[in-house]
Parts: structure tokens; C-alpha cells; sequence
């Protein structure tokens, strides 16, 4: 590992958010609001909590084979046969969510502002501009994704905008749905907090003590979640929760109807926003995808890897057309991330225990 | 050719060369290697007449015709001195006051070798033969006498140099109005006034076979990095070709990538920003007869900075470099979006001003990418008739195209009135940006721009930025990222970047350009306020 | 090197491809005001102000307002058909306002209106009124002042919002109105227009119940209805009371007041035995504006007029609410607290029903901080 490529504490928060802020936003209240109705903001707080259960595992990892992303050390942990299958799974799983973001931003896009373009164009867009962005280190990336996060303040400030038409009373009464219903609903804001998965592969990079990489990865996501939940929160607080369910993007949607005096329509405006934090999010996975294929195929350089993933990616990505192909697809690679990216650290983290245990065990008899 | 010693790598490259021409004896035997050399010399030129040499000097330069030799008869002793030197690039002014004069005024007392300890610095005693083309080519004239061991050599250099005038494409309203001239000693003594330091050094570097181009490399040694200065001398004396023209050539040599519209080195001709660059560590480099000088390693953000920054009221200086930035983002930005409001997404536009909008819109034949295209071209043809022009002639120009052409368009309807006024912001932001490069590549960048916001609206733009951004934060300059303190981000260098602070706040370097002293050891409000 | 170069390749492959999504500004034909109308049969009359500016050498342009008018079983079909009758793409992206005939206001609004939520292009942000009579005869009314300069989509426009201004009516467009409409506790209430002979005037409030439309409010009443809802304050939120009988000079029995700040405490309170009351305080600081009995110096004095004016006004706020229940329209959204903080016994309830019986009530209290620069 090239001393050069290292990043810092700042730059891993900020990679966290990125990767975490993503395609889900947008309709992320509605989502939530489909299991939990106004009791949805709690069940992301609930996801927020678990999800730390899965950073700690990640970061527990990471700190038991340092300067190795989870391509390297999978093979030491449950041996070089099973590691390369494992590996080989974990990075089609990988694509699938470099596909499911292409899909649902294509699809969002394709709703709000090209109607007629081809879809293949749209998402080749985005995903050429990503490949671009991925052929060169890690710092490089870090660096991106620290000087784009300013725009989270914009994003914020669009949404704040809001409370200048709420009814406060819709959230009310709070926790109507039941504790079970909003458990259930968690499960959902799980894979809209998704993202978190790719100090996998950054962790590897950073330097600095290693317990405040922890905490700068929880900071990371505890932010996440809290500007999740106040974007929720705002909406069903805007929306009456009859009309909710009909709103598909309630963000978007909400924010149609604003206008200020020098620019109407500030949707259009938070549309283009929203694009680079999927573009930031994509870079990650699209960078952790492709150090994986490097892993696999044995490459000098990710780099070389990069264009293939992209339009492999992009091409798979074209596939569904109608909505209900898309709700589908987004389904199934929802509870396969879910798997891989939450639970999947875990379990290899109790291996790994597992295994240096039975090693000290042998060393002592 | 190979009469006189070339720097060391040329040495071994010609060695098979002089290895034929060993029939001139005095040629063969002085080029080569320098260990043995001294004593050969001296064995050799005993026996040589001055003819010969003569002779082989003339050969040497092909015979050149404004090669002269005058043979002169010293009044003291009737011996025969013989003078040679370039006639093109001496003054013969100098040559009659400081050699012809003073040589007929010399008795037996005196010779020609006691005369250069009593009259003039630039009469030397030289013994070393194989300089002697290289001393003409520096507007020397040579004294040879019988004495065969040594000769002797007056600066009579010819003066070529204009006056030190302000630089036109970088004027100051307050300030220093000097600029440098294309005498590289002129500049370097710009530069020493102002840094009367024993730590600037400078360093003599040539390129070039056959130009011989020479490059001065100023520094603070107890400031710039070692390495920086490593990298920068490695790169220029890996610079292997016949001729070195220009400034240009050099600077694509040595920048990290050339396939990048950003500038990585700042050319400047004004020596008080020399001086500061060079206070905060980046290295300089003074070119033979250019007034260009470039410094390195630089960040983004240092072609947005003019001297007048610092002698403003600070928060006058941050304002206009806020405003300098700004434009850069209109000059890119602002044609791209308003092709992409008027054809893509003109729900944008306020009620209040839609119809207004429309009206001016509504019988223009071509679509907005084209309109802007050419008017576009058409500044940019404006500005390159105006700079080759005349000044008087010039302005003529700017009026004819940017006033006649404007109205007609419009009158003509063929170009619409807001699509004018876009087009002529963009370009006083263009202009705004100080830096001649930055502004140029400004003005290259919007066209992607706008072919982007064509076909995609608003996302062509977005993705537009984030690809110009990320070549940004990929972008290194001798190995220090250029957009520095926002990508990787350093709270405490934005104090001279986007904004100026007062200068008592600023006691230390920006860290980009890693200097080996951090602390400027400011102290400038030592007083106490009452 | 070549991931490079793949990417320019590609990039400049979609180039060639073209632009799929244009819509060129000078290629299409902006509504600028909507009505919709029913008509005997059920279909659904659309009518639409264009206006189109005609360009002059001094860039002053004027506008040739004109409108158009089509019929079609939903109001979408309608515009596909008015689409047709106009030579370039018809628009409503920029619309400023949306008019319904009170034929149409008093059936479901939502069925016309599902285009404007449904179209990702259509402006929420426009603003809703209902006309007296057909919205048509809105629409196409002469309008005299600077006829020529705007068109009638503006001068609707600007009319309803200095109304809004004056608290006449209240502030609601498209996307406002939406989640009360879907609200089961709250009602809306929207401007009501009525075409005169040479102008449009916003002449008071029609109310709503659910998704159809009531009754009307009008004059004052708008005012006070404005002020219940808790408002904090306008522009020119003004009064005019009569306060006395005193006075032989009709004007001398007056005073106009401008409200400055204004609190409201909303109680909705249910007593063991299910029994639901209501009731709104509102605390007003006023300042007089207009007085000719002057003398406003002692303090006695002062208090008669707070105390007629308090009088006065919870009088006029519980003939507001009254009018309210008997329309059946919980514009304040007496359920919406229900819901909230009384749940058990709103799913007992059939709102419906319960509303129009529940007690009701207001009162105003008025203090006066202010008498402009005379006494």
C-alpha cells in the first residue's frame, strides 16, 4: 500500500456521509411511511442504531487486519478456496447495488426531467462520469467527496424551507403505529442507509489511530441519520398522511411548489443537487467494486478495471423498464445488500474471533 | 563545431565525432577530457601560431560573416595584438572606449596583463582555450597576443534592452509599476531589490542543444522544499532538444499534464509577485530574453490573486476576489445556463419575468446552443483581430464588432437581445479572472459547457462540474495538489485564497507547497492596542 | 490512457445522439390562467388564457391576450384538445392561476385537479380560486386597468394577491390545499371572484367541505375568518367597526383598525361524557388608523374603544364560526386536534355528523398600542 494514497479522519467522515446520502433520499419518506405511516422518522432512528452494531463489526475487522481492505483478509479468515468464492459473491454483490442506484436514479429521472431520453443515455451518464472519477486513488476520491459536501447544507437549507407551510399536527399522535410495525419498518431504512459498507474498503486506506476511526465512522452515520430523519420528519409533517402514500418522491414533491422570487420550481434545482450525491455514493461502490475485480483478476492497477465495471454496470442497469420491474429489482438487491453489506460483517467478524481463538488454543496445548 | 567543451552529457554523446576530427590537432586535442587537458593546452598552444587558432576559430563558426578580426599594432612595442569578436552583438562604442583607447595609451611599463589589474573589471586574463566561443556568443571581444598561454576578454555587450515598464496584461492600480524586461541579470537584480536576502539563490540551468537557452531558478533555500526543488531541477534538465524557444515550450515540459486546460506553473512579469511567491516557497523560473517568468508549484487559487489584493483595505481585497471567482463560474457557467433554462427547463424562470423572456425569444430561427455558439466565435474573433491590431486600430475593432454587430444581430433578429447580454457578461467575466492562461482556459471550458447543457439541461451541467472538479482535485502541480486548500481541505490556508485577511493574521505559509518553515514570523501588530 | 479514451469515445457518441427532452421556450404557448367548467352533459369545459406578446422596436412589449376554450370528458382530454386549437405546444408549466366555476367548485375539485398533481411539469405553485358563475366568464371579462400590458392570467393573479395581502382571503395555491383536502379533521377555503362589468373583483371566501364547495364568506367576515386562522399579521390586515349609535355623522360611529399582532390560543377540549367544545382566543394589539372623534388621550377613553371593538369582534368571530358549522366546514380544523391529541375518541366519532353540533366558540380581545402621529 502506497503511503501517497492514505486519507484522513476528516476525509473518512466525509466519504461516509457521501456514500450513505444517496438515490434513497428522495423517497425515502415514502418508503418508511408504506410500513410505519407517521412513526416512520422512529423506525429510521431504530436502523440508525443497529447499523452502528454493523460499523462496529466493520471496524472490528478492519482493525484485526490493518491496511487490508475485505478482499484481502476474507481469504485469511475462512481460507484461500472459500475465500475466493466468498470474494467472488461479495463482489456481484457489489455490482447490484452499483445497479440498483443507476436503476432507481434512471428511473427518477426518467419520471421528473427526461421523459423521452433513452434510458441507456441517462444512465450512461452518470456512470461513464463516474468511471472517470474512479481511475485514480483513493485520496483523490476522499478529496471529491470532502469538497462536494458543502452542497449537504444546500440540500438542507431546500428542505428547511418547508417548515414555512407545516402542519405540525400530522405527526401526531406519535407512535400510533406500534413498536412492532415500526421494528418492521426499520428494515427499510436499513437499505437507505446503506453505504456505510465501504469503510471496507476505505478504512484501508486511513491512517490515524484506530479508535477514532470508530468514532468518526458513528459520527458519520449518526449524521446521516439524524438529516434523514429531519427530511422524513419534514415531509410528513408537510404531507397529510392520506396523501403521502400517492407521492412516490415526497421531497421532490414538496419542494415543486415552492418558489422564490428569482427562481420558481426549486425541485429542478434540488434534482441537480441530488445528482452528485449520487454520483458521490456510486463513486464509492463503483471504487469498491472495482478494487474487488482488481482483487479477483489479480490486476496491477484498479484502474484498468474501472471502464469494464462501469458499462457492465451501466448495461445491466438498462435492463427493467416498467415500474413494477424496477420495484421488483429493488426489492431483491435491497435484502441481498442488506445480507451482505450488515450482516455479512458480522458473521466474519465472528469468525475471525472465532478462528484466532481455536489458534491460541493450539498454541497453548 | 566541437572546438569548445559543451556540457557533459553533449560531451559523451559527440566523443566519436571528435574522435574523426583529430586531424586539427588544437580541436582534438581540447575537447577532450578535461583531467589531462590543461597540460596538452599549454604544450599545444606554444607551438600554434595565432593564425591558425584565428583559423580555427573562424572554421568553428562556419565562417560566419559578422565574425571580425582586426589586427592592431601596439604603439609601445609595434607587436601585433589581434581583436576578435561578433560584430552583431558587441558595441563598438564600448570597444573603442574600453579596449582601443586604453591599448594605445599603454607604454612599456604596462602590458596587457598589469592593465587589467588597474583599469576595468571586465577585462579578464583567460587561460581556459575552450571557452573562447562561448565567450564570443556572450558578446565578449577577444585580445590575442603572441603570448600563446592566455588571451584576454572585455564585456562589450551591445544594449538591446528596452526600458522596465509596466507589464500591460497585468497593471496595478497601486503599487509597484515595474515589470521585467527580456534581460535575464535586469530581472534577477528586479527580484534581488526586492528580497535582500543572502537565502535567494539562484541557479543557472540550460536547455537546449543548439538555442542554449538559459534558465535562472531563483528559491529561498531555507524555504522551498527540497524536494519541490529537486523535482523542478529534474524535470528541466531532462528537457533534451535542439531548440528551447519559448517559455511555452519549457512550461509543457515540465507540468505534470499537459492534456489538462489548467495552467500548472503562474507566468507573471511583474517581480514583486515573484518576490512574494518566492517568500512562500515556490521556486522561480527567469528565462534568456522573456519577460516571463514562471513559478511553480502553484494552486488554483493563486491565478485569482493580484498585488493589488495586498494594497487595498483587506476586506476590499477579499470582496473583489470573491468577485474574481465568482467569474470564473459565470464565464464557465453562465451560457450553459441559459441554454439549459430556455430549452430545457424554463419553469425556472419567475412568472414575472417568463413573458418578458418569451417576447425577446419568440421569432429567433436558430436554437440557443447555436445562437450562443456564434456569437461566441464571434467575441472570440473580435479579441484575436483586436490583440494583433494596433492599439488605435484595435479599439476601432472593438467597437465596429462588439457595438455594430450586436445591434444588427439583434435589429436583424437573428440572435436574440438576452442571448447578447449573456454573451457579453460571460466574456467581462472571462476578462476578469487576472491570469491570461486561467482566463483563456476559462474560455475554452464553457464550450463543453454548453454543448452539455444542450443535450442534458441541468444535468449536463451538474456532471459537467463534477467531472471539471474532479480533474481539479486529481491535478498536481511538481507534486502538490492544486486545489489545494479546498481539496484537501485546510481551513487555515483559505486565509489568502478566497479571501484576504489582514496581514497581521497571516504568520504562516500555506501548507500546499509544504515549505520547511511553516511560521512567516510575522509580528506586525506587536503594539498593544490602548 | 485508453480508459480515456473509452470515455471520450462514448461520451462523444451521445453527443451525436441528440437531445431528446428539448423544449425551446420560443416553441411553445404558456398558459397563463385555467378555468375549469362542467357542463350540462358532464364534460368538462377547459378554457385558457395565451397571452402573446407583440414585439416592438422599443422592447416595451405589448400583450394580445387571448383565449381559448375547449370540451372534453376529463381535463386532461379537454387540454388535448385546446392543444390542437393552438398553433404551437401548449404549456402550463408557468401558470399563475387556476379558476373553477362554482358548478364545478361545488362538485369534487380533486377530479379536476389530479392533472396538476399527477404532471411533473404542471406549476403547484399557482394559485386556486373559485368564480361566481362560470370560470369562463372570468377568464374572458374585460378588465380595464392596463389591459394591454398583462394579461388576465396577471391581473388575476395580482388581484388575489393583494387580497391576500389585505387578509381578505387566504394564502392557498394547488400544492397547499392538497393535504387538507386529503385531511378528514380540516377544511380549506379558497378566494371567491365575481366578474363585474369592467373588472374582476376578489369578492370574499368560499368555504369547503371535504373536497366541495359550501358556501361563501363575505366582506369583513373574510377579515375576521383570516384572523381565526391564526395569521400573525399583514401588510394592511384592516378594520373598519362601528363601535357606536351615538353620533348624528354616520362617519363619526367609526374606527378602522390595523391589526399588528395577533395570537391566537386554540382549545379543543372533550369531557368525559364524549361532549367536544371548542374555542378560539384571539389576542389582537391593534392600532387605530382612523378616528375623526379624536381625543384619544385619556386612557378611559382608549378602554371604551378596546372594549366596543372586543365586543364587536367576538360578536362577528362567533357569526364566522357559527356560518362555519352550519356549512359544515371545519375550516380551523377542530378535528386535525382531535386526531391528534385525542384519539381514542375521533375513531369513536363520525366527524361529519358531530361537527356541526359541537360548542363552538370565540372570543377577541383587543388592545389597543397605537393612534398613528396624533392623539
Amino acid at each position: 500500500m502506497n503511503s501517497s494514497h492514505t486519507i484522513t479522519h476528516r476525509q473518512l467522515f466525509f466519504v461516509i456521509i457521501q456514500s450513505q446520502i444517496g438515490v434513497g433520499v428522495l423517497s425515502l419518506p415514502y418508503t418508511l411511511f408504506a410500513k410505519a405511516k407517521t412513526d416512520g422518522w422512529i423506525s429510521l432512528l431504530l436502523a440508525g442504531l443497529f447499523i452502528q452494531i454493523s460499523i462496529l463489526a466493520i471496524w472490528k475487522l478492519c482493525e484485526m487486519y490493518p491496511k487490508q481492505t475485505i478482499f484481502d483478509f476474507i481469504p485469511k479468515i475462512v481460507g484461500t478456496k472459500l475465500g475466493v468464492v466468498l470474494n467472488i459473491l461479495f463482489v456481484v454483490h457489489l455490482f447490484s447495488v452499483c445497479v440498483i442506484i443507476l436503476i432507481l436514479y434512471n428511473s427518477i429521472v426518467s419520471k421528473w426531467i427526461f421523459f423521452q431520453t433513452p434510458r441507456l443515455v441517462v444512465i450512461l451518464i452518470l456512470a461513464l462520469t463516474c468511471v472517470y472519477c474512479i481511475t485514480c486513488t483513493a485520496r483523490e476520491i476522499a478529496r471529491f467527496l470532502m469538497l462536494v459536501s458543502p452542497l449537504l447544507l444546500v440540500l438542507f437549507f431546500f428542505v428547511a424551507y418547508a417548515y414555512s407551510d407545516v402542519h405540525l399536527l400530522y405527526a401526531f399522535p406519535v407512535g400510533a403505529a406500534g413498536i412492532k410495525t415500526i421494528l418492521s419498518g426499520s428494515s427499510d431504512a436499513l437499505i437507505s442507509l446503506l453505504g456505510f459498507d465501504t469503510a471496507l474498503v476505505f478504512l484501508a486506506y486511513t491512517q490515524g489511530r484506530s479508535n477514532s476511526k470508530l468514532k468518526v465512522i458513528s459520527y458519520a452515520s449518526l449524521c446521516v441519520t439524524l438529516f434523514y430523519c429531519f427530511v422524513t420528519f419534514t415531509t410528513y409533517i408537510f404531507f397529510n398522511p392520506v396523501e403521502i402514500v400517492i407521492v412516490p418522491e415526497p421531497v421532490l414533491y414538496m419542494l415543486k411548489a415552492f418558489s422564490f422570487k428569482i427562481l420558481e420550481r426549486t425541485d429542478l434545482i434540488f434534482l441537480s443537487i441530488w445528482i452528485v450525491f449520487v454520483t458521490t455514493s456510486l463513486i464509492s461502490y463503483l471504487f469498491f467494486t472495482a478494487k474487488g475485480v482488481q482483487t479477483l483478476f489479480k490486476l496491477k492497477h484498479h484502474k484498468s478495471a474501472a471502464p469494464y465495471v462501469g458499462i457492465i454496470c451501466a448495461l445491466i442497469a438498462s435492463i427493467p423498464g416498467s415500474k413494477l420491474d424496477v420495484q421488483l429489482w429493488s426489492k431483491l438487491i435491497g435484502m441481498s445488500a442488506l445480507c451482505c453489506s450488515s450482516l455479512f460483517p458480522i458473521f466474519l467478524l465472528l469468525i475471525a474471533i472465532f478462528r484466532k481463538r481455536k489458534e491460541k488454543g493450539a498454541v497453548s496445548t | 563545431m566541437t572546438f569548445f567543451k559543451k556540457p557533459k552529457k553533449l560531451l559523451e554523446q559527440k566523443q566519436t565525432v571528435i574522435e574523426k576530427e583529430k586531424e586539427s590537432s588544437s580541436s582534438s586535442q581540447q575537447t577532450s577530457v578535461k583531467k589531462s587537458q590543461s597540460e596538452q593546452d599549454a604544450n599545444v598552444n606554444q607551438h600554434q601560431s595565432i593564425n591558425d587558432l584565428l583559423n580555427d576559430i573562424e572554421k568553428s563558426f562556419s565562417s560566419s560573416e559578422d565574425l571580425m578580426t582586426h589586427w592592431v599594432e601596439m604603439p609601445a612595442d609595434k607587436s601585433k595584438v589581434a581583436l576578435i569578436f561578433l560584430d552583431s552583438i558587441i558595441d563598438k562604442q564600448k570597444l573603442q572606449d574600453l579596449i582601443l583607447n586604453p591599448l594605445f595609451e599603454l607604454d612599456k611599463d604596462i602590458d596587457l596583463h598589469t592593465f587589467e589589474k588597474v583599469i576595468n573589471i571586465d577585462f579578464k586574463k583567460q587561460t581556459d582555450f575552450t571557452k573562447i566561443q562561448e565567450l564570443l556568443l556572450q558578446s565578449y571581444t577577444l585580445i590575442f597576443t603572441k603570448d600563446s598561454t592566455c588571451f584576454f576578454s572585455v564585456f562589450t555587450p551591445i544594449k538591446t534592452e528596452r526600458d522596465i515598464s509596466e507589464p500591460d496584461n497585468e497593471a496595478v492600480i497601486r503599487g509597484s509599476h515595474e515589470g521585467f524586461i527580456e534581460s535575464m541579470s535586469t530581472n534577477i537584480a528586479l527580484i534581488r531589490k526586492r528580497l535582500k536576502s543572502q537565502k535567494l539563490v539562484v541557479k543557472y540551468l540550460k536547455v537546449g542543444k543548439e538555442t542554449h537557452t538559459n534558465i535562472a531558478m531563483l528559491y529561498m533555500s531555507d524555504i522551498a522544499n527540497p524536494e519541490i526543488l529537486h523535482e523542478v531541477e529534474r524535470r528541466i534538465t531532462s528537457i533534451e532538444a535542439d531548440s528551447v524557444m519559448t517559455p511555452g515550450n519549457i512550461e509543457e515540459s515540465i507540468e505534470d499534464r499537459t492534456f489538462s486546460l489548467f495552467p500548472q506553473t503562474l507566468s507573471t512579469e511583474r517581480p514583486d509577485r515573484v518576490a512574494a511567491n518566492l517568500m512562500e516557497g515556490r521556486v522561480a523560473l527567469l528565462y534568456d530574453s522573456s519577460p516571463t517568468v514562471n513559478l511553480a508549484p502553484v494552486n488554483f487559487f493563486v491565478f485569482f490573486q493580484t498585488p493589488d489584493d495586498y494594497n487595498k483595505r483587506w476586506m476590499l481585497g477579499s470582496f473583489y476576489r470573491m468577485i474574481r471567482l465568482f467569474s470564473f463560474f459565470i464565464a464557465i457557467g453562465l451560457p450553459a445556463f441559459y441554454i439549459a433554462i430556455v430549452s430545457f427547463h424554463y419553469e425556472v424562470i419567475p412568472s414575472a419575468l417568463i413573458l418578458l423572456m418569451k417576447s425577446s425569444l419568440e421569432n429567433i430561427p436558430y436554437p440557443p446552443l447555436f445562437e450562443a455558439l456564434v456569437m461566441e466565435l464571434t467575441i472570440e474573433l473580435i479579441r484575436e483581430a483586436a490583440i494583433r491590431l494596433p492599439t488605435r486600430i484595435g479599439s476601432t475593432i472593438a467597437i465596429v464588432g462588439g457595438l455594430v454587430i450586436g445591434d444588427a444581430v439583434v435589429k436583424a433578429g437573428l440572435i436574440s437581445n438576452l442571448m447578447i447580454i449573456v454573451v457579453a457578461t460571460t466574456a467581462i467575466a472571462a476578462y476578469t479572472v487576472p491570469s491570461n492562461e486561467m482566463s483563456l482556459a476559462v474560455r475554452l471550458l464553457r464550450f463543453p459547457f454548453m454543448v452539455a447543457a444542450a443535450t442534458f439541461g441541468f444535468l449536463g451541467i451538474v456532471f459537467g462540474l463534477i467531472i471539471m472538479f474532479f480533474h481539479l482535485c486529481r491535478l498536481y502541480s511538481f507534486g502538490t495538489p492544486y486545489f489545494a486548500p479546498l481539496a484537501p481541505f485546510k481551513i487555515g490556508d483559505l486565509k489568502d485564497t478566497i479571501i484576504r485577511l489582514p496581514f497581521f493574521k497571516m504568520n504562516s505559509r500555506p501548507s500546499d507547497i509544504k515549505p520547511l518553515k511553516k511560521d512567516e514570523d510575522n509580528h506586525t501588530r506587536k503594539w498593544e492596542k490602548s | 490512457m485508453r480508459s480515456v479514451k473509452l470515455i471520450s469515445l462514448f461520451s462523444s457518441l451521445l453527443l451525436l445522439t441528440g437531445c431528446w427532452d428539448q423544449t425551446q421556450l420560443n416553441e411553445t404557448k404558456l398558459v397563463r390562467a385555467a378555468g375549469f367548467d362542467y357542463l350540462k352533459n358532464g364534460k368538462i369545459r377547459n378554457s385558457a388564457s395565451i397571452p402573446q406578446s407583440i414585439n416592438t422596436d422599443t422592447g416595451t412589449g405589448q400583450v394580445n391576450n387571448q383565449i381559448f376554450h375547449a370540451v372534453g370528458n376529463t381535463a386532461r382530454q379537454s387540454r388535448i384538445k385546446l392543444d390542437r386549437k393552438v398553433s404551437e405546444k401548449v404549456d402550463a408549466s408557468k401558470n399563475l392561476i387556476v379558476i373553477l366555476g362554482e358548478e364545478a367548485a361545488r362538485k369534487d375539485i380533486y377530479h379536476i385537479l389530479d392533472v396538476f398533481y399527477r404532471d411533473p411539469k404542471s406549476a403547484l405553485n399557482a394559485r386556486i380560486a373559485v368564480a361566481k358563475g362560470k370560470a369562463s366568464d372570468v377568464l374572458s371579462a374585460r378588465f380595464e386597468e392596463t389591459e394591454t400590458s398583462i394579461g388576465v392570467g396577471t391581473y388575476l393573479n395580482e388581484s388575489i394577491r393583494s387580497a391576500e395581502d389585505a387578509a381578505i382571503v387566504p394564502v392557498e395555491n394547488i400544492q397547499t390545499v392538497c393535504p387538507i383536502m386529503f385531511d378528514p379533521g380540516q377544511d380549506f377555503a379558497l378566494p371567491y371572484l365575481v366578474a363585474e362589468k369592467n373588472a374582476v373583483s376578489v369578492n370574499g371566501i368560499a368555504v369547503f367541505h371535504g373536497n366541495k364547495m359550501v358556501g361563501t364568506i363575505h366582506g369583513a367576515q373574510g377579515v375576521l375568518f383570516t384572523l381565526l386562522t391564526g395569521k400573525q399579521k399583514n401588510r394592511s390586515m384592516s378594520l373598519t367597526r362601528k363601535i357606536s349609535n351615538k353620533h348624528k355623522d354616520r362617519i363619526l360611529n367609526y374606527v378602522s383598525i390595523k391589526v399588528k399582532r395577533n395570537k391566537r390560543t386554540f382549545n379543543v377540549n372533550v369531557s368525559p361524557d364524549d361532549k367536544i367544545s371548542a374555542h378560539i382566543t384571539l389576542n389582537m394589539s391593534v392600532v387605530i388608523t382612523e378616528y375623526p372623534g379624536d381625543n384619544l388621550t385619556s386612557k378611559k377613553k382608549i378602554n371604551k374603544i378596546e372594549h366596543a371593538l372586543t365586543k364587536s369582534l367576538t360578536k362577528e368571530a362567533n357569526n364566522v364560526l357559527k356560518k362555519l358549522q352550519d356549512m359544515n366546514s371545519d375550516a380551523f380544523g377542530v378535528g386535525r386536534k382531535l386526531i391528534a391529541f385525542h384519539n381514542p375518541t375521533w375513531k369513536k366519532l363520525n366527524w361529519n355528523e358531530e361537527y356541526p353540533n359541537i360548542d363552538y366558540t370565540a372570543s377577541v380581545n383587543v388592545k389597543v398600542i397605537g393612534h398613528g402621529i396624533i392623539e
